[in-house]
């Protein structure tokens, strides 16, 4: 193991004082994946689009009808009726219809408007009645996501209660409350730059939220009405809908980054690649088989700077993401499992790439012919999400696709393990071999 | 300690290697003199285990298998071909080759210290191998080689194409490891490197073994006379007493006892200016057994 640790590190330092080599792995692929995200109109996908949520009325009242259209007039929600509003009677399978839109993230939630709302006489005053047994508003939004819980909370309040006139909201204090948050936010140094972001631009979602809407006619705060809490809030009642994930990217970073990965791994696997060739030309090659280590050693050292150099690589592309770009990950876990897969897989092309040639210059330029036509059709250049079918059919050749696939799957497709298992299984498939073809190649030229 | 017999090695129709054995006995110093294209790098790397032959066998300690591990921990190689890396620095690539053999801790440190101060390259410790003369690399190649303190140290070329003081330095270098009783197998060119360094030197040429004894003992059986050639200044009466050729003013003998002749001459009362002995080297020897001069 010693040995092996040996030899990996050798590779990684000659690989790290190669700039040439350095350019292909991190530069080109984090300029590919920045400016391409940019133009592609970056972080627009998030939350400052307008949220979407169905809404299911089974009341079909004048006053339901009216609080629809509150609703529909407001600056940051869109809404979008399931099945036929204007029916007498509501028909079951459209809160279905609601339930699935937002389990396939669809729909950030849903809102359901209960026969006979209206006709409660606590209805416009926000309960306190006590009657358990008085039709609540049901909202089925997915408890992951907390930001847009919260802020479709205020929307839904304040609609509610428009018109109800004035009642007992300070909304100074609240504002002052708010703005002492983001202060707060501001200094804390618990906080890593990309957390303060996204905090800020929710406090002040929020305090534009208190300026630009009349939120005196709030009776409790808007805090107070959700998730049926005792006495005040019994009106809203709130569904717990455990979405599919979104299944959709949120920025075009997302898209981008595994893509500028695969070129990075490109560039790692020829980096690594060229060096068994270069050994083998300088003379080092034969020194390390005089030394006492064995063949299986070499090429396992080879093997394993090669994997540590992909997570290095991956680590990178997706930090950066993470930290500068705000994508976000669905499952840490998922994608660590995507990236030891993908690593094993370009370790396996690199085996393949270190015997296409004898020279430097054969192995480089036999390794970005070959991978070129893999990588886009495999989604290097055409993202996977923009492929037309018959493309995204030839993608399965590539193992580009799979690499892209498994780790996409882990930050915004949603994938499940068992979903995993099919991008993973594949490449570390290919991975062996291709990595086996390349052990027995070498050891034909090797005598 | 080393056995080498019936090595054979061919690429395509050369046949690099034709039948070359030997014998190397512990702590001495073996020379493997022959010109470029001889096969002593080829027969070199075989014996290292570093490339298969197509047929013989290599015993080291009486094992078979140079491969082996334990057999490799005990030896060391100076390739031809500069086998260091020239992106890392001195001090890298010696504690690498350390590492390789399994060196660690305070050792390695010792160790990386012995092969900066044995390469002479303690104050360019940290300058990559990349920025040094040919002569600084081959002496790192050489410290790597030795760096894991083997029993046994092959030398492929380790003069060659250096300046004279690296060379000097790298000459003694390599007498202070023979002195601290280290095998060595030594390739050269160079006869008089042979000449100085080697108990025992094996000519070769075409692949083959043409001879292999002590230095003294070659010369003996191949090198032929000594010449002794004299300016005459005065071309005698009496010149076919004095034996050899006369060429001009210049007189030729040839004898195996030249210290005789020039006594001989001295009896003769002939007025001499200059006075040379030519005594046989084993470049005469190379040239007796092959035709050739070892300078191509
Ligand atoms: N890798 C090789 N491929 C083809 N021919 C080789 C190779 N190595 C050596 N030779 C040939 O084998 C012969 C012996 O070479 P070598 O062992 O290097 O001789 P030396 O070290 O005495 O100069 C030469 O004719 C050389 O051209
Ligand atoms: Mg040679």
């Amino acid at each position: 193991m010693g040995t092996l640790l040996t030899l990996a590190k050798k590779d990684l330092t000659l690989l790290f004082r190669d700039k040439f080599a350095l350019f292909w792995i991190f530069a080109f692929p984090l300029i590919y994946a920045v400016f391409f995200g940019s133009l592609f109109g970056g972080d627009d996908g998030g939350v400052r689009a307008k949220m979407r949520i169905a809404v299911v009325d089974d009341d079909r009242s004048e006053e339901s009808r009216a609080l629809l259209s509150r609703l529909a007039a407001h600056e940051s929600v869109a809404i979008e009726t399931t099945g036929e509003g204007d029916d007498a009677e509501p028909r079951a399978h459209e809160i279905d219809a609601a339930r699935r839109a937002v389990r396939l993230g669809k729909k950030v939630a849903y809102l359901r408007i209960p026969k006979d709302y209206f006709e409660s006489p606590f209805a416009m005053f926000g309960g306190g009645g006590g009657d358990r047994d008085r039709p609540e508003l049901e909202v089925g939004i997915d408890p992951s996501r907390k930001a847009e819980a919260g802020f479709l909370q205020g929307v839904l309040m304040e609609t509610v209660f428009r018109g109800m006139g004035d009642l007992f909201t300070d909304k100074e204090k609240m504002k002052a409350e708010i703005d002492r948050a983001r202060a707060e936010i501001a200094s804390g140094d618990g906080l890593n730059t990309v957390q303060k972001a996204v905090l800020q631009t929710f406090m002040g979602a929020l305090s534009t939220f208190f300026d630009s809407v009349d939120l005196e006619v709030l009776e409790s705060g808007p805090a107070s009405g959700f998730g049926g809490g005792a006495g005040g809030g019994r009106q809203l009642k709130v569904v717990e809908v455990a979405r599919d994930r979104s299944n959709r990217p949120k920025t075009a970073f997302d898209i981008t980054f595994p893509s500028a990965i695969v070129w990075g791994l490109m560039g790692v696997a020829t980096g690594f690649g060229v060096t068994l060739v270069r050994e083998r030309a300088q003379g080092t090659l034969l020194r390390l088989r005089a030394a006492p280590i064995g063949r299986a050693q070499l090429l396992a050292g080879k093997a394993l700077g090669c994997f540590v150099m992909c997570m290095i690589v991956m680590l990178f592309l997706l930090g950066f993401a993470t930290v500068a770009l705000g994508v976000r990950v669905d499952d840490i876990l998922l994608l660590l499992v995507a990236m030891v897969s993908t690593g094993a897989c370009f370790t396996g092309v690199m085996m393949l790439v270190s015997v296409m040639g004898k020279t430097e210059e054969a192995v480089a330029g036999a390794s970005w012919g070959v991978m070129m036509p893999f990588a886009m059709i495999g989604g290097g250049m055409i993202p996977l999400v923009a492929m037309p079918s018959w493309l995204l059919t030839v993608s399965n050749v590539s193992p580009f696709k799979w690499g892209i696939y498994a780790v996409e799957g882990a930050v915004w497709r949603g994938f499940s393990f068992t979903d995993m298992l099919l991008p993973c299984g594949i490449l570390i498939a290919i991975g062996a071999v291709l990595f086996w073809i390349g052990v027995a190649i070498f050891r034909r030229i090797d005598g | 300690m080393i056995e080498v017999t019936e090595l054979r090695k061919h690429y395509g129709d050369v046949q690099a290697v034709d039948g070359v054995s030997f014998e190397i006995r512990a702590g001495e110093a073996f020379g493997l003199l022959g010109p470029n294209g001889a096969g002593k790098t080829t027969t070199i790397h075989i014996t290292v285990g570093a490339l298969a032959p197509d047929s013989g066998e290599v015993r080291i300690d009486g094992k078979p298998d140079p491969t082996r591990a334990e057999t490799r921990a005990g030896v060391g190689v100076a390739p031809q071909d500069l086998a260091i890396y020239p992106v890392l620095t001195a001090e890298e690539n010696l504690a690498f080759f350390a590492k390789l053999y399994g060196i660690t801790g305070s050792r390695l440190k010792e160790r990386v210290d012995w092969g900066l101060e044995f390469s002479g390259l303690t104050d360019r410790r940290k300058s990559r191998s990349v920025e040094f003369s040919g002569g600084m690399k081959r002496r790192l190649n050489l410290a790597c080689a030795a760096v894991h303190e083997p029993r046994v140290l092959f030398c492929d070329e380790p003069t060659v194409g250096v300046d004279p003081q690296s060379r000097a330095h790298i000459f003694d270098r390599i007498e202070q490891l023979k002195a601290g009783g280290c095998t060595l197998i030594y390739t050269t060119h160079y006869m008089e490197e042979a000449q100085r360094l080697c108990d025992r030197v094996a000519i070769m040429d075409h692949g083959r073994i043409l001879a292999c004894d002590t230095v003294d003992a070659l010369i003996a059986h191949h090198g032929g006379d000594s010449i002794v050639e004299a300016e005459l200044l005065a071309v005698p009466s009496n010149r076919d007493t004095l034996g050899g050729e006369i060429d001009g003013d210049r007189l030729r003998v040839q004898t195996d006892k030249p210290f005789d002749a020039i006594a001989e001459l001295g009896r003769s009362g002939v007025e001499v200016g200059e006075l040379r002995v030519d005594r046989p080297d084993l470049e005469r020897v190379f040239l007796a057994l092959t035709g050739r001069s070892l300078r191509d």
